[in-house]
């Protein structure tokens, strides 16, 4: 699996970076450290308006931020090549969030991971989140870490407690497939979750409940949960479902995420387009959003 | 704060949770509340248009075709919406159609049997046929795409229809608009009293503020209703048609009450008649937008039927109308239809559109 992480020095990205050290990736294939400097840190008003001597410095600042950031990079590559793996480093300079869904494309990626810096809606809005833009563009899966500062492993127990959100979609199933095919070890609980949305207003859930389409859609829902925790790729792992109904299916993703003190929730990247996104929102970016544990969204590889 | 506010207003079960926590004695007295609110908001707003209409010219029945409808088609234009993205067309094609045969059956109907409505036919004319000829486009899409769907495949109305719908949508309230402006001169209506009129703000303030009480007060009511009929023992299903699926037609039922008793059934004609064009153009073409609806077959030879039979009935009636007046014994053939369509919806067991 060729891994892309995507650090800036921050806190949250060395969170990441503890992920990828002890989240049981598979071994084989590469990792690729990105960092990427900001364009827009360097732009004058005209470049007329620089004297040579100002034109020097600048271009000996740039070469020097360039160098610290490699350092910067191999450092951080030591903590992962100690653990046996072979590790590329990369410095770009450009817009964040292209750059790095960029350079998932230009190493072949199968996996982005970049921090998160938990930011609020009010704050997102105003700047933009570079996690947001590459969970909506990376050409591959995503996986956006996050963990409560107190914790200091990548599990908050001694097991790892994975909750898969799982809609028997297209999406959905390459995300089991994804999860089946990681060297979990026996210290891993899965629960596979499916929500059926019903629609409280008005009682309609009274007359949604009472309809056969109603009843054909929950027991095919149970039967597909009950299918993917059969299989037997999950090998020697134990998974257990649960079926939940409600008005508001990323909320009770994110509810029954909290009750369980769940590390990692796992779901299948429906890329919806743009207006889709905006005027029903997307079930994954509220997760990724509001969520309190690190968001895996599995998509196939463009 | 501002995060929770923002939950009640999304997440309905949160109100259900709320309702299904508190004792007998408290929903009773809820019920009670929201009847009041639900009335008074009535009455403000028929006041409203009234002093609205007088005002700037506008026919009555032409705000009660624009605002009034627009206001009171927007909690079923919600769930519809809700109900489509999540996935239940049943739900959304359901509240659109059953909306439409309770407005002109059921509610229409009682009006005409309970009060003289006058016919305005220079207005009704033409919206009469926008009404009947979007119920109609609708069929001719359902129908086109049963025979276009492949073998063993569900008809859909798919999303192009639903924005095409929206379009129209706009043009319909354009075209609205324009009609009332050249009809506005022709007939300023009779209003013999010179009371003293509202000033125009305070009159939308009252229509808005009408509004907003009657989708609130549906809101709470039908929930608060439903959990007390659960208690007392009534059947899931009669709850389901009878309550839940009359909950999104209250608005136009409080409307037409208010109106009828102040005098000013056009209010209801004009209601009614924009109901039915927003319920096939606002609330199936927003839920068809959002997400392509399924037509299960039961519409074809039964709702839809029931909703051509009533829509060309009232078409007819006003053609036949020569006098100005609709009959009583129009509104009773469209009530029995009304009714016979209930009855049979039960009798044959079949799902039910509403």
């Amino acid at each position: 699996m060729n891994i892309l992480l995507a650090t800036d020095g921050s806190r949250f990205a060395t969170q990441a970076l503890e992920y990828l050290r002890d989240f049981p990736f598979p071994q084989a294939g590469r990792c690729h450290l990105v960092t990427v400097l900001d364009k827009r840190a360097f732009k004058a008003r005209k470049k007329s308006d620089l004297s040579d001597e100002d034109k020097d410095w600048l271009k000996q600042a740039k070469k020097e931020i360039r160098e610290e950031g490699a350092d910067f990079l191999e450092q951080q590559a030591r903590v992962l090549r100690d653990r046996g793996r072979e590790v590329h480093t990369l410095v770009r300079t450009g817009h964040p969030a292209d750059e790095i869904v960029q350079a998932a494309a230009d190493v072949d990626a199968d996996l982005v991971i970049v921090g998160s810096h938990g930011w609020t809606a009010a704050k997102r809005f105003m700047l933009g989140s570079v996690s947001d833009k590459v969970l909506q563009y990376a050409p591959c899966s995503v996986l956006i870490v996050k963990q409560p500062d107190e914790q200091t492993s990548i599990y908050s127990d001694k097991v790892l407690k994975i909750l898969l959100a799982y809609d028997d979609s297209q999406p959905a199933k390459r995300a089991v497939e994804f999860m089946a095919a990681l060297p979990l070890g026996n210290d891993t609980h899965i629960r596979a979750l499916s929500v059926l949305p019903v629609i409280h207003m008005f009682r309609q859930d009274i007359k949604q409940r009472l309809s056969w389409v109603w009843q054909e859609k929950k027991r095919a829902a149970k039967a597909a949960l009950k299918r993917i925790a059969k299989e037997e790729r999950w090998g020697h792992l134990q998974v257990e479902t649960e079926l939940l109904e409600a008005e508001d299916v990323s909320q009770a993703i994110l509810d029954t995420a909290s009750r369980d003190h769940s590390d990692l929730i796992v779901t299948g990247h429906k890329g919806k387009g743009a207006i889709d996104r905006f005027l029903l929102g997307s079930v994954i970016g509220n997760i990724s959003h509001h969520a309190q544990c690190s968001v895996l969204a599995v998509r196939p590889k463009k | 704060m501002e995060q929770s506010l923002l939950q009640w207003f999304v997440d309905e079960s949160l109100l259900q949770n709320l309702l299904a926590d508190q004792p007998t004695w408290i929903l009773l007295l809820l019920i009670v509340v929201c009847i009041v609110m639900l009335s008074k908001g009535a009455d403000w707003m028929v006041d409203g248009v009234v002093d609205l209409a007088t005002r700037t010219g506008m026919p009555k029945i032409v705000i009660g075709a624009t605002v009034v409808s627009l206001g009171t088609t927007l909690p079923e234009a919600f769930v519809s919406v809700m109900a489509a993205y999540m996935g239940n067309p049943g739900l959304a094609l359901g509240n659109g159609v059953g909306s439409i045969i309770a407005d002109t059956g059921l509610i229409f109907g009682l009006t005409c049997v309970l009060a003289a409505v006058p016919v305005n036919r220079y207005i009704l004319n033409r919206t009469g046929w926008v009404q009947v000829g979007s119920a109609t486009l609708l069929v001719v899409i359902a129908v086109w795409m049963l025979l276009t769907a492949a073998e063993g495949e569900q008809p859909m109305l798919v999303r192009p229809v639903g924005f095409f719908f929206l379009a129209l949508l706009a043009g319909y309230l354009y075209i609205t608009y324009v009609w009332a402006r050249q009809g506005g001169s022709v007939m300023l209506e009779d209003n013999g009293e010179t009371e003293e009129l509202r000033g125009l703000a305070l009159c939308w303030l009252m229509v808005t503020g009408g509004l907003i009480l009657i989708i609130l007060g549906a809101r709470v009511l039908v929930p608060a209703a439903s959990e007390i009929a659960l208690r007392f023992g009534v059947p899931e299903d009669v709850i389901a048609a009878t309550m839940v699926a009359f909950g999104t037609s209250l608005p136009e039922l409080m409307t037409a009450v208010a109106a009828v008793r102040k005098g000013h059934p056009e209010i209801t004609v004009g209601n009614i008649v924009g109901a039915d064009v927003l319920n096939v153009l606002f609330v199936i073409g927003a839920a068809a937008a959002a997400a392509p609806l399924a037509i299960p077959d039961n519409f074809y030879h039964f709702h839809f039927p029931a909703m051509l039979i009533l829509l060309f009935s009232f078409r007819a009636f006003i053609s036949m109308n020569t006098d100005g007046m609709f009959k009583r014994w129009q509104g009773v053939w469209l009530l029995s239809v009304y009714v016979i369509y209930i009855f049979l919806q039960y009798a044959l067991n079949i799902e039910g559109a509403h």
